[in-house]
């Protein structure tokens, strides 16, 4: 009776751990994480990209260098040219084949592309570099393979270190246990586990590492039943992808897959022999012979595995000798990995969340393809931190609050976000400047308040405004009486000077003659989610703007006055490849394209003979950037924003607890900015032809008409049928009075129109 | 399981009634323009003009005089949009062979990888509109023709196709 009751419990409790084992086996959806890739580099004649630039990109990649490049995932370098072998890849956009090509260079030029039968490549995509991946915080993480993609090396080099019956046992092994047994007696003490591949795995299901001897019972029964249930080669792709091999920081590193990315930076298929021995080393304690703290011990691992591979056959002894030879090969940090933008992540994650659960992101593989630059992006993070050390070194108030700083770089005729800097430490998560810190933007305001006079039709570049004291009555029934930052006043100026040398009684003049409701709503055309209050003070900068928000602002301006919403994420692929959803470039006409070219041909002048002058000390020779200095009260707030023909960048610079720092805009953001900038190698800014605009030149420092040889004579693109005040200055003798005369009253007819 | 937790969003095409429109935008924009000139943008007029001292130069000494009362402000000096590269004309390409079979996401997304390689390129905002116009985002469609149109400047063949993308578009 009793042995019946015994008989009938222990048939429940197999059928329990029978039913318990196929359930986690067959429903087993292993959590992936959403992998976030970087923009693919896209490499055509005339893209300006150098063969270092080229190279430091495979780099990044994981391409290993060869003499020649013959497979998937190799470059050769000579002083002017690389070859590579690319890897294929599944884009938003069809699938890339892995292509082998030949590539040009002249100094910063790519001259041309060619095939392996050299015949001649229009384009040429690479693989996009990972960012990270999006993790639950205690989660597992890995990239799963499907049997075809496992190197048979790597499981036949399982089976001979971990599991040499695994082909015949039937999930447990008496002779694997008792060969451990004697290993350990030999040993005093725990040197060999006895335990099958099916045991491990099994036991890394149910992740605990107990060895009571109820668990190690219950681990060899579900075992057996594994066994008896599915074939051995889905176990043992079951157990590659479900292994237990590293840590980084909060993330675990599960299967053979993400461990070949987080020791080598390159996929498991492209491994040598010494590589896939690495990881099998790694397999038994991958905190103990962790290649990157205890290099001496896996290495010696390393080693042990080669010689077994070599012993059972699975390599040659001669291969065996020359792979122990070889380095460890295992990237130096782990740098690429986890959180390595964060800044930069934020976005992505803000922008997914508007269309996906959390939960999906952290489980369903799905690939997202952003805009970020790994290059602009490192250079970013570079500069600012250099920057503010050396701003913090230059201020004589020692015990001042430590400077902090953000940066967005952005495309001008695209909404690609292609970096974000969100502090000066740009490894730590945690308060992202630049899409959260929200600060008055100064004169950052500026260009906005002329925009809207050019847009009215009554104020060009080079309309004449009064500069000097006034009084502006507000509805409040007070009045406001703005003043220069320097209290000096320069009596008529143009636009253009009143604009370049941020002054700010002309500005309010413009301002208040086109009224602060006209700036707020083109505020919000420009990109702004509402509309700023349309008060006075707006016009000289009374507004708290984030970095991103200004960037949103700039971007419209350098896009010709087109709004087009900033973004970081392009498309989102799902777990096999297949497109999920797209973000498409949308665009909508925010301003007068030819009062925008006006605008940013003026901002050039702030550059040339401006409040930001000072930016030639970085800037290379020549290269023409448009952009505008913001400084706000008791300088607590530095900012410049600007743009090239390619990039918009914005900086600011101040303090987390906004206390004064003792910088203005161009003596705290705009070095900052410039030598970022000098390091882009980009196009200088280019004005647009645009209709209804004529290049007009004339005198800088009056507005006048130019006149060779006298005054500062600065050529911009004028509304056509712009009439100028003619220069009594630069006029002298009788014999030109009627022209003179003439050209006074076509002036005065311009004005009354 | 995976595509199930993932919210799938169907961009549906539209239907013939557009297509009228589309026929003849379609013969506006040549699937490769290499035969065209490159950029002769207007010369800096009287930037560095010798004048004697104490001459009084005119502001715009090519052109008429301004106007004193409101004459038609003279047409912007003739030039010819730059063409497209070989990159940007392949992926053109692509994209025609997306927009055959109707699939106008695809097809779209070979015009904005194009465009982030020649941004500036007139010919590739009127695609990406014209594609904008067979899916029936007309809003689009005008806005990428006003985009074009502002870099067409002084070229009338491309800004006649312009104004030809916004006025359609206007018209759904």
């Amino acid at each position: 009776m009793a042995a019946g009751t015994l008989l009938v419990a222990l048939v429940g409790y197999v059928a329990l751990l029978d039913r318990q084992i196929v359930r986690q086996f067959e429903g087993r959806r292993w959590d992936l994480p959403a992998q976030v890739y970087a923009r693919p580099l896209e490499i055509y004649a005339g893209l300006r990209l150098s063969a270092d630039d080229l190279q430091r990109e495979l780099a990044a990649l994981g391409y290993s260098s060869s003499r020649a490049a013959k497979t998937q995932g190799t470059f050769s370098r000579a002083p002017q040219r690389v070859g590579l072998v690319t890897r294929p890849f599944q884009f938003w956009d069809g699938a890339e084949p892995s292509r082998q090509a030949t590539i040009r260079f002249d100094g910063g030029t790519v001259v041309d592309l060619a095939d392996s039968r050299g015949k001649e490549l229009p384009l040429l995509r690479l693989d996009p570099p990972l960012i990270g991946n999006i993790f639950t915080t205690h989660g597992e993480d890995r990239i799963v393979l499907g049997p075809d993609n496992v190197p048979t090396l790597l499981l036949e080099g399982l089976k001979v270190v971990e599991d040499r019956d695994f082909d015949r046992h039937g999930g447990v092994s008496l002779r694997a246990i008792a060969r451990a047994l004697w290993a350990n007696v030999r040993a005093g003490g725990i040197e060999q586990g006895g335990s099958t591949l099916t045991q491990q795995l099994v036991r890394s299901y149910f992740l605990t590492n107990s060895r009571t001897l109820s668990r190690k019972l219950r681990e060899a029964l579900m075992s057996v039943l594994l066994e008896l249930h599915f074939d051995k080669p889905d176990i043992l792709n079951a157990y590659v992808n479900e292994i237990y091999l590293g840590q980084s920081g909060d993330r675990a590193i599960h299967g053979f897959g993400l461990a070949s990315q987080f020791y080598f930076g390159r996929p498991l298929a492209e491994l040598q022999s010494q590589d896939i021995a690495l990881l099998i080393a790694v397999v038994r304690g991958p905190s103990y012979y962790d290649p990157r703290r205890h290099p001496d011990r896996a290495r010696e691992r390393r080693n042990m595995v080669l010689g077994l591979m070599a012993e059972f056959g699975v390599i040659t002894p001669a291969e065996a000798g020359s792979a122990q030879r070889r380095d460890l090969g295992v990237r130096g940090t782990a740098r690429n990995f986890a959180s390595y933008n964060p800044s930069f992540m934020d976005l992505v994650r803000r922008e997914l969340q508007a269309d996906y659960q959390e939960e999906d992101l952290q489980t369903a593989g799905l690939r997202i393809m952003t805009t970020l630059d790994p290059r602009i992006q490192a250079l970013a993070e570079l500069r600012l931190t250099e920057g503010l050390e050396t701003l913090e070194r230059g201020l004589r108030k020692k015990n001042a609050s430590p400077l902090d700083g953000a940066i967005i770089v952005t495309g001008t005729q695209t909404p690609d976000v292609v970096a974000i800097v969100g502090g000066r430490n740009a490894r730590l998560k945690g308060f992202n400047r630049a899409l959260d810190a929200r600060r008055p933007i100064g004169s950052l305001v500026k260009p906005v308040v002329y925009l809207a006079g050019f847009e009215s039709g009554r104020y060009t570049a080079a309309t004449v405004i009064e500069d000097a004291p006034l009084t502006v009555k507000l509805d409040t029934g007070k009045t406001w009486q703005p003043q220069n930052y320097d209290r000096q006043y320069r009596g008529p100026v143009p636009a253009v000077r009143a604009l370049a040398e941020s002054l700010n009684t002309p500005t309010v003049r413009l301002g208040m003659d086109v009224g602060p409701k006209r700036v707020a709503a083109l505020f919000k055309g420009l990109g702004l989610e509402t509309a700023p209050r349309p008060l006075p003070s707006l016009l000289l900068g009374s507004l708290e703007l984030s970095p991103v928000e200004v960037a949103q602002v700039y971007n419209s301006l350098a896009n010709g006055g087109f709004r087009a919403p900033l973004k970081a994420v392009r498309a989102v692929l799902d777990a096999e490849g297949k497109p999920v959803d797209r973000y498409p470039l949308k665009i909508n006409r925010a301003a007068d394209p030819a009062a925008v070219q006006e605008l940013n041909a003026s901002l050039t002048q702030v550059v040339e003979r401006g409040t930001a002058r000072g930016a030639r000390n970085w800037l290379p020779p020549g290269l023409v950037v448009a952009g505008k200095t913001g400084t706000s009260d008791d300088l607590r707030d530095s900012w410049f924003a600007g743009f090239t023909n390619d990039h918009v960048v914005v900086v600011w610079v101040g303090a987390d607890d906004n206390s004064p720092t003792g910088l203005t805009g161009a003596s705290g953001a705009l070095p900052v900015w410039a030598r970022l900038v000098a390091g882009f190698g980009d196009a200088g800014y280019e004005s647009t032809p645009a209709a209804g605009l004529q290049d007009v030149p004339f005198d800088f420092t009056t507005g006048m008409m130019a006149v060779a040889g006298c005054g500062d004579t600065v050529t911009l693109p004028l509304p056509v049928g712009t009439v100028l005040p003619p220069n009594p200055m630069c006029g002298s003798g009788f014999d030109n009075l009627d022209g003179f005369a003439e050209r006074g009253i076509e002036w005065l007819r311009g004005l009354l129109n | 399981m995976v595509t199930g937790a993932v919210e799938l969003r169907l961009r549906l095409g539209v239907g013939g009634a557009v297509l009228g429109a589309l026929l003849l935008l379609s013969g506006c924009v040549p699937p490769e323009s290499g035969t065209r000139s490159p950029v002769s943008r207007t010369p800096v007029p009287a930037k560095a003009t010798p004048a004697p001292a104490g001459a009084v130069i005119s502001p715009v000494p090519d052109l008429p005089s301004a106007p004193a009362g409101g004459v038609e402000p003279p047409a912007p000096p003739a030039r010819t949009a730059p063409p497209a590269g070989a990159a940007a004309r392949t992926l053109l390409t692509q994209s025609r062979a997306h927009q055959a079979t109707g699939d106008y996401a695809q097809a779209a997304a070979s015009i904005e990888r194009a465009l982030r390689i020649e941004p500036r390129q007139p010919l590739l905002w009127l695609e990406l509109g014209t594609i904008r116009l067979k899916e029936g985002d007309f809003a689009q469609a005008e806005s990428m023709g006003r985009k074009a149109l502002s870099l067409s400047a002084g070229d009338a063949t491309l800004t006649a196709k312009s104004e030809q993308l916004i006025a359609t578009a206007k018209k759904r």
